[in-house]
């Protein structure tokens, strides 16, 4: 498998999860009916990294945090169309680092698409 | 209910609904040189075509311009909403308002982007909406200002549809109107706002022809407004914007359901009595035009007018006079005139002289661009040059010493090349003082004509006979003018009468011993005095060009053919009239067993409602409009406020019936407010009010049955 974001290849995640986030809304009738308005979906993609050496945390840390959204990439998925490519938003869960502490970090990403 | 197709009302009603919408806006404001509309077979789902409105085929005057489509990404919300005020009658106005994204600020007024200057007032705006790939309009109309909100990074656009446009149309170009019939007047007024007929559908006014009416100066909309009151009618534009007049039959005409709500899509109903009426009374005084002629003005103050003409400059003073070209000469290379002009009185008098020349290059020389020339004039003489592209270039030298004229090559048209003619169609020297009063002299020179780009040639100066290029013809000095510019009189008369014509004005001595009784006239004197004191009888000197009147108004405009100042001293005008009648129309209704359940008037303060509206034009017309309120209002009519699950396609004016679980009755209304709004997040809502209203069965021939049940229209 291989992940990219931004078209760099990235260090494997520990958990990778992909599913795509309907846009909707029910509404409700006076009688408990109910009606459905959909818009489409958008993919979301939660990456969690344990224990991720010094290297590949700054180098996914950098991509993220351009200031603009990024491009996801992975090539064995099971959503279509294979590979899964999508734009996004990036946000990320760091762990707290202090003066000798390991240098390995967790990390959790969770890049949502536009 | 808009037309659509089976699978849109399919979709409409299912319970998961995939949603589409687009807003489309005209930046530009470019008119499209042709619409598409959208061809099964042939267009592309998502493409520019647009789907057409149901208005019979025709086409909203907004639809015909070149539309930018927001992307879908970008819209964040849009909602639209038209209500009904109290009545069933009146004009209705749908407003819309739009939020889109701007992350990408392209919709900052910046003065540096291609849309930045065109994010302003007044932009047509469609908004659609539908399902799958179907979607129907929802507004047709144009958005204020654009506020754009820095912060949350949108711009939002609240827009009106084109009622909005006709309430601020003055009507200036539409005379008096005779006995037309209220969808006549409106079509009258329509087309002067600039709609052809495919773009409205009128019924047919149920109120008698209206004796008169004068639309000069009010705007269109409040004209329409006031139609529509005088006999119960509903006026507004659809969502297509195609404009709508419903005569006050139209929802007995119509009443039939074309949705059922139910509680398994309603999410919300709220049902509340309408007000009663159960006494109105509806006033009136329509102007009708008077026979025979009526005094409508007659002067109290003099008005002056100044001299066009001249006389005692070489004898000669008629407009555009040219004299001899026999007064340039051509010495060694320089062309030069001596005029005096010397003239006096109170005129406005204009003199220059006019030379045309054809320049050829010399051989060897190549013409260039534009034209570039030496003169010399009396200080503060105004030289103005010409050429090829007909602007004209003006200098005023403070002295008399040589100057360059200068055209630049952007504002001359000449063929560069060689042995090319250049064209200098006017070259004028118009001496100062040439107004009022004085006396003026010029002389004139120039020399070095060339062409812009190139030097002047071999060090040549004004008054050598050098190397300058050759003139051709007549060495081009055409004519002198010496312009009388002629003086009118422009006056904007009150008259005392609304008049729908006026005799026209003759000219008249001072003491007009031939007039006739009702002949309108002018006269004009020397000396201003009114009373009796007019000096010379001036009148021979003026002629009247032109005469209208509008309403209250009336122009008149006279030109001085003489060589004296005048004063109008005498006028007086005779018209036929537009009058009210001698007793205004008054006519009631009342419901005395209403009154005596509700007592009187209760939603109007236990007051009589009174409609005063001089559009109301005969006393059966005005029981008329009274008779349907009080039909419709004197008992309690349910209106409901709902909530529904959307329905896109539902429109204003569409009956609707209502099943209630809890009373297990069904009733039916019409759709007097309509709002529709969809957010990004697919939340798609319609509210609706929706009103019980009085349902005549009318009595049509041909169709209803002697003794049945049909009543006969009020």
């Amino acid at each position: 498998m291989t992940l990219k974001l931004n078209n760099i290849t990235i260090t494997q995640p520990s958990v990778l999860e992909e599913e795509p986030l309907p846009i909707q809304t029910d509404t409700t009738a006076l009688d408990g009916s109910t009606q459905r308005n959909y818009m489409g979906y958008k993919f979301v993609a939660r990456l969690s990294f344990t224990q991720l050496s010094i290297s590949g945390y700054q180098q996914i840390m950098n991509i993220i945090n351009t200031g603009s959204g990024v491009s996801y990439y992975n090539d064995q998925t099971a959503w279509s169309p294979s590979p899964l490519t999508f734009s996004g938003l990036a946000t990320f869960t760091p762990h707290p680092y202090y003066r000798g502490a390991s240098l390995i970090q967790d990390l959790g990403v969770v890049i949502r698409q536009v | 209910m808009q037309t659509v197709s089976s699978t849109f009302s399919g979709m409409a009603s299912g319970t998961s609904r995939k949603l589409a919408t687009g807003i489309l806006v005209s930046w530009d404001k470019q008119t499209a040189s042709g619409v598409q509309y959208m061809t099964i077979g042939t267009s592309k789902i998502g493409g520019n075509d647009m789907i057409k409105s149901t208005g019979g085929g025709t086409i909203a005057q907004a639809q015909q311009y070149k539309y930018a489509a927001i992307p879908a990404s970008g819209i964040i919300s849009w909602s639209t909403a038209m209500s009904l005020a109290q009545f069933p009658y009146g004009v209705v106005q749908r407003q819309a308002d739009v939020v889109i994204g701007n992350t990408s600020t392209a919709y900052l007024p910046a003065s540096g982007t291609a849309l930045g200057p065109n994010i302003d007032s007044g932009r047509p705006v469609i908004i659609q909406a539908g399902f799958g790939a179907e979607t129907i309009p929802m507004f047709t109309g144009y958005s204020d200002s654009p506020v754009n909100d820095i912060g949350a990074r949108t711009t939002s656009l609240h827009c009106y549809d084109a009622v909005d446009y006709l309430n601020s149309y003055p009507s200036t170009a539409t005379p008096p109107q005779q006995n037309q019939r209220g969808d006549q007047n409106i079509a009258t007024l329509l087309a002067e706002a600039g709609f052809a007929p495919n773009q409205y559908v009128l019924e047919r006014s149920l109120n008698s022809p209206l004796p008169y009416l004068d639309p000069y100066g009010r705007m269109i909309g409040d004209i329409i407004r006031d139609i529509c009151t005088a006999e119960g009618a509903i006026f507004f534009a659809d969502e297509a914007g195609i404009l709508h007049f419903w005569n006050r039959q139209h929802f007995s005409n119509n009443a039939t359901p074309v949705a059922t709500l139910t509680y398994s899509n309603m999410q919300a109903l709220r049902q509340q009595n309408a007000p009663i009426f159960n006494y109105v009374a509806a006033k009136s005084s329509p102007l009708a035009l008077v026979s025979g002629l009526q005094n409508v003005y007659t002067i109290n103050q003099p008005y002056y007018i100044q001299a066009s003409s001249v006389s005692g400059i070489n004898n000669v003073y008629n407009p555009g006079f040219e004299v001899s070209t026999s007064g340039w000469s051509t010495t060694n290379g320089t062309i030069a005139r001596t005029n005096t002009y010397s003239f006096s009185g109170t005129h406005s008098l204009q003199v220059y002289d006019d030379a045309q020349f054809d320049l050829t290059a010399a051989s060897g020389k190549t013409l260039g661009n534009a034209a570039q020339f030496m003169y010399k004039t009396t200080s503060g003489v105004t030289v103005e040059a010409t050429i090829g592209d007909g602007v004209t270039h003006y200098q005023t030298p403070s002295d008399s010493a040589w100057h360059l004229f200068q055209i630049p090559p952007e504002y001359a048209s000449v063929h560069p090349g060689t042995n090319q003619v250049l064209n200098i169609s006017v070259l004028q020297f118009s001496p100062p003082g040439n107004t009022n009063g004085s006396s003026s002299s010029a002389t004139a020179y120039i020399d070095c004509v060339s062409d812009y780009n190139g030097p002047f040639f071999d060090g040549d100066t004004p008054g050598n006979n050098a190397n300058f290029y050759t003139w051709s013809g007549a060495a081009g000095i055409s004519k002198s003018y010496m312009n009388i510019v002629p003086q009118y009189l422009s006056i904007q008369l009150a008259l005392n009468h609304e008049t729908y014509s006026l005799n026209a004005p003759v000219a008249s001595g001072l003491n007009n011993p031939s007039i006739g009784a009702q002949q309108s006239f002018y006269s004009f004197s020397s000396v201003s005095g009114i009373g009796g004191i007019f000096g010379t009888d001036l009148t021979a000197n003026i002629s009247l060009v032109s005469y209208t009147v509008s309403g209250t108004t009336a122009f008149l405009k006279f030109l001085n053919n003489g060589t004296q100042q005048a004063y109008l001293t005498n006028l007086r005008l005779y018209g036929q009239v537009a009058s009210p009648p001698a007793v205004d129309i008054e006519q009631s209704y009342i419901d005395n067993a209403s009154i005596r359940k509700y007592r009187l008037n209760p939603a109007n303060n236990g007051q009589i409602m009174t409609i005063v509206n001089d559009y109301i034009p005969t006393a059966g017309d005005a029981s008329g409009v009274a008779q349907y309120i009080v039909q419709g209002y004197s008992t309690p009519h349910i209106v409901h406020t709902i909530e529904s699950f959307s329905l896109p396609h539902l429109q204003f004016g569409n009956m609707v019936s209502l099943y209630n679980r809890d009373t297990g009755e069904t009733r039916s209304g019409f759709i007097l407010g309509i709002s529709n709004s969809m957010s990004s997040n697919g939340d798609m809502k319609q509210r609706l009010t929706v009103q019980e209203l009085a349902i005549t069965n009318y009595f049509t021939i041909g169709a209803s049955s002697i003794g049945s049940a049909s009543a006969i229209a009020p």
